[in-house]
Order: C-alpha cells, then structure tokens, then sequence
C-alpha cells in the first residue's frame, strides 16, 4: 500500500499509509489537487499540528480505517451524546489540554468522525454541571455583573425539565 | 461514558482549584473558535442552554443563544411563560424543527405564529391543548410548510376543518389523533385521500371512526404505513382483513379488538415484518385461532407482542407463539387466565431475549416456570405477577436476589427491587 509522509509543526515525520491519510479531507484535498499520489519521497507539511497530537490523530485514523463514511448531519439529529465506542471512550481519556488540541487538529485536518468525537466528549464534561461547576472545571472567568447575570437568569427561568 | 468523562473532570477541578483562586489563567476554551464551541453546545439539550450554559460566561451566553441551536422547544404550562415571552422565544428559533407543548389554551395562536416564524418546523405536538382553529390550518395552508409530523394528542379540531382543509394537511407523513374530538370517518377519509404518504397514525379512542374510515385510509395508504395504532371497538371483522394488504407494517396496535375473529387474526399474522404487534381484549379469539395463525404466519422479526386480556388463549396457542417469535422481548399477556405452568414454562424456555414479561392475572401460574427464569432469561428485567395467587414473596424475593438487575411486582402490586445488606 502506497504511504506518504506527514511533518509535524516540530519537525518529525510520521509514514502513514495513503489510504488511513486519506480520512482528512485537507490532505486528500491536498493530494488530489496536487496529484501528489505517486511521489513517494514527497512530505506533507502540517504546520498547525505538533508530533505528540499528529500520533494520536494517526492512531486514531488507523483504527478506523474501515469505517463506513460519516453521514452527513441529519436535520433531524438527536443531540446524542451517548453513542461513543468504548474504543473511542478510552482513546480520549487525556488531559483537558490534549482534548482541546485533538479537537483543533481535528477541524485543520477536517476529520468529521474525530471531531464529531471529541465534541460529544466536551460536551459530556458540561452536561449536568452547574454555571459554576463548568466555570471551575474549564477556568472560565464569569464576566457578568451580578445585574447582568440576574436579567440573562430572569430571561430563561421558563425553561422546563425535560 | 458517562462515568469516565467524571473522572477526568474530578481530576480537573483539583488541578485547577488554587490557581483559580490566585490569579486568573486563560481557559481553555480561549482558542476554540466560535463554530468549534457552537458545535460542541449543539450536543447539549435546549433546557441546558437557557438554564446554565447561558450564565457561564457573556461568550457562552452570546454563542448558547445563537439560532442553530434552537431547533427543539418544549413550552411550559400557562402558567409559567406567558404567551408573549413564548412568542419572544419563538421569534428568536427561526431554525427550530420542533415545537411542543402540553395543556396551554393559546395553543393554537403559538403554533400559528410558529409556522409564521419558523420556516423549517418539521414537528409540532399539542398535547392536551385547545382545540385547533381556522386560522391554523390557513396559515399552514399559506406557507407550504414543511411540517411531517402532527401530534394532537388529547387536543382536537372542528369536524369542518378536515372536510376543508386537509390538503393542508398532505405533506404529513406522521399523525397522532389520539382522543381527539372533532374527528370522525368523514374527516379520516379526507386525511387518508389528501396526504401522499402516511407512514405513521394513531386514531385511538376516538369513538366516531369506524370500518368505512379504516379502510379507506388501508386503501389509499398501505404503500406507505409502518405504524397503525387504533381501536377495534367499532370495527366489523371485515376491517381487518384488508390489514392484509399492509406490507410494509412494523407496529400495529389494535385495542378493544373485541370483534377480531380467527380470520381477520390470519390476516394480521401474514404481515411478516412485523415488529411491535398489540391486539388487547380479543375475546372472540380462541385457543385453536391461535394455534393456526401462529403455526402458519412467519412473525420473525417481532420483538414486541401484546395479548392481554385475549382470554380465549391457552396453553397450545401459547406454545406455537413461542415456537414461532424466538426473537420476543417483550411479552404480555395479562388476564390470559387460561393459561398454565405448562404453556408459560415454552415460553421461557423458547423466547431467550425476553426482557420483560406481564404474567398479571394468570390464576392458574405457579411458582414451577419462575426458577428456570433466572437461567433461560439472562435480559430479563421487569416481571409482572400481579393477582397470581399461588405465587408467594419468598420466590420473588430470592429471584430479585439472584438477579439484582430484575424488578418483580408481586400480587399486590409492589415491586420487588435488589437491596444490598
């Protein structure tokens, strides 16, 4: 099988197999337009990911090289978040930090199935947690005078349960 | 998942708790950019939005706001949102898909206004509301709206406007009518004549649909339908012999079937994709109705199966029930009091994914079929034995002590759980 080349933002170059490559439509973009396919030798620079992050994305690539391609988003979707693989469960138990990063490198290199991924993990840290529990758990500051965050509550204090 | 994902949080408040008391350090979220954030708040439920993510912070509180998210809204009662802060919410969806709302008398100004606002409304459901006015259906006639699912459960209509006005009505494909007043054969024959494809219908307890109704709507719609849901009450057994031409019919729920007869009980079994099938109160049907239908019919995708209070079966029917739906997961067969340890005892032993089974009433059960339960039925999770005389606690109890996942509700109607010591 035909490999090529990715440089990480700090300069190491990972082989990859075109075909695992291939699941970021930024490269396979890159590839098809710069018919880059046959030149063995050539190097895919990836300015905006480093090493560590750029193995974990070829990690995940790899395990699922196989997949059926992702559907596009449905107008109807549910807003599940309950439907992660174990596999991936596991693969994303990192620190905040690499989350975040995976994330990123993930919308660079438009990986639909990683993002898609990585933001259900996100949003599984928020569900359940109060205003302040999210502010603590990703430091955020709260900016809002406490006038301010009276009236934004005193808007939404119709919502029901669910 | 959900666990994991505590975890890795539990860890992150420690990491962070001094530091966040010291000096401020930038989060995080900093460097997502809007889309990326908006995209992660779009796996978090409406009610979350307004309720917390809102008042996290003025960047979540302008992003949480931002109309892609608002596609799903449930309006409280009355009484808790008036109409104009609920017309507020809704000029601020122009994306929303799906609106709901249970007992609100301004119902039908809300979902006028909707249509109005909403382009892209595919659901809209009034539970126990009031009764929908003319206006509606103009409006839905004005706009071509895409809408595909109505549900006017326990709310209801004039009997005109479905003379009128159901071709405003045909983009439908999913419609529940459920005890809904103003509804009758005359207004089913329009709805079944004017919608192009009804996939999905619910015309239960509504007294004034009989076989003329039914089979109008079998007629025109059988391409299309995968779920019927309706009573037999004033039903001939006639009807039920055009079910037959229902192919493509995974759910169907006849209740009060009271005039189904071995026959119309053949036709529904030759519809072999079935998947949820419930015929409540067939009394007409006997032991050898269903020894027939069910050795003959190939039902092997059901996975749900209601005959409660079908009190002609016995152990003979019930054995070629389960001989032939191995794949059940659920089962009941409430006030079958006919049935004995001997039928009940193939059912366990043949139907292995049973996950909840209703004994309620079988007078004659005793405790033989309960102990092989535990072995032969690994998902089994709710055990219905109410009214079974000869049935004592003690089984029950060491039964949910064997299986701590199994509930069992016992003579009276107590449910026995796991408790640790």
């Amino acid at each position: 099988m035909p490999t090529i080349k990715l440089q990480s933002s700090d300069g190491e170059v990972f082989p990859v197999d075109v075909e695992i490559a291939k699941q970021s439509v930024t490269i396979k973009t890159m590839l098809d337009d710069l018919g880059m396919e046959d030149e063995e030798e050539e190097i895919v620079p990836l300015p905006n990911v480093n090493a560590a992050i750029l193995k974990k994305v070829i990690q995940w690539a790899t395990y699922h090289k196989d997949d059926p391609p992702a559907p596009e988003d449905d107008e109807n979707k549910e807003k599940r978040t309950d439907d992660i693989t174990s596999w991936d469960a596991d693969f994303l138990k990192v620190d905040q930090g690499t989350l975040f990063e995976l994330i990123l490198a993930s919308n660079y290199l438009d990986i639909k199935g990683l993002l898609d991924v990585t933001c259900k993990t996100v949003a599984n840290m928020i569900k359940g947690k109060t205003p302040e529990e999210i502010r603590k758990t990703f430091n955020i500051k709260n900016d809002f005078t406490p006038s301010e965050e009276e009236q934004v509550r005193k808007e939404n204090e119709w919502c029901e349960e669910k | 998942m959900e666990e994991k994902s505590n975890d890795l949080i539990l860890e992150d408040i420690e990491d962070t708790e001094d530091d966040h008391l010291d000096k401020y350090q930038p989060s995080i979220f900093d460097q997502l950019p809007d889309e990326i954030l908006i995209k992660i708040l779009s796996y978090v439920s409406e009610t979350d939005l307004a309720q917390k993510i809102c008042l996290v912070s003025k960047r979540f509180y302008q992003l949480a706001m931002d109309a892609s998210l608002w596609t799903d809204i449930r309006l409280p009662r009355d009484k808790t949102m008036e109409f104009q802060e609920c017309s507020l919410l809704l000029s601020r969806s122009p994306m929303l898909q799906k609106l709901r709302m249970r007992e609100r008398s301004d119902s039908n100004e809300l979902a006028v206004l909707a249509l109005e606002v909403c382009p892209m409304m595919r659901t809209l459901e009034l539970i126990y509301c009031s009764k929908l006015k003319t206006d509606f259906f103009e409006t839905l006639a004005d706009r071509h709206s895409c809408l595909k699912e109505l549900n006017l459960w326990g709310s209801g209509l004039e009997q005109h406007h479905l003379g009128e006005y159901a071709f405003s009505l045909s983009s439908l494909t999913r419609i529940n009518l459920f005890d809904c007043r103003g509804v009758d054969d005359d207004g089913l024959v329009e709805l079944a004549t004017k919608c192009t494809r009804i996939q999905s219908i619910n015309i239960k307890e509504i007294t004034q649909v009989g076989d003329r109704g039914v089979e109008v709507l079998i007629d025109q719609q059988k391409e299309h339908l995968k779920s019927l849901e309706l009573d037999g009450e004033s039903l001939s057994a006639q009807a039920y012999l055009k079910l037959r031409l229902c192919l493509r019919l995974t759910v169907l729920d006849v209740s009060f079937a009271e005039n189904m007869d071995g026959e119309a009980l053949a036709a529904v079994l030759s519809l072999t994709e079935l998947k949820v099938l419930t015929i409540k109160r067939g009394k007409m049907l006997t032991d050898s109705d269903f020894v027939l239908a069910f050795s003959t019919g190939k039902l092997n995708c059901l996975t749900s199966l209601d005959l409660s209070e079908c009190s002609g079966i016995g152990d003979d029917g019930l054995i070629s029930i389960a001989m032939s739906c191995s794949k059940l997961k659920r089962f009941d067969l409430n006030w079958c009091w006919e049935l004995t340890d001997r039928g009940v005892g193939v059912v366990v032993e043949r139907c292995p994914d049973l996950e909840s089974l209703g004994l309620t009433g079988i007078v004659k059960l005793s405790s033989n079929p309960m102990v092989p339960m535990l072995k032969q039925l690994p998902n089994l999770v709710y055990l219905d034995l109410q009214q079974c005389p000869n049935i004592n606690d003690d089984i029950m109890r060491d039964m949910v002590r064997a299986k701590p996942t199994l509930t069992v509700i016992n003579y009276y109607g107590e449910s026995f759980v796991f408790q640790s010591d």
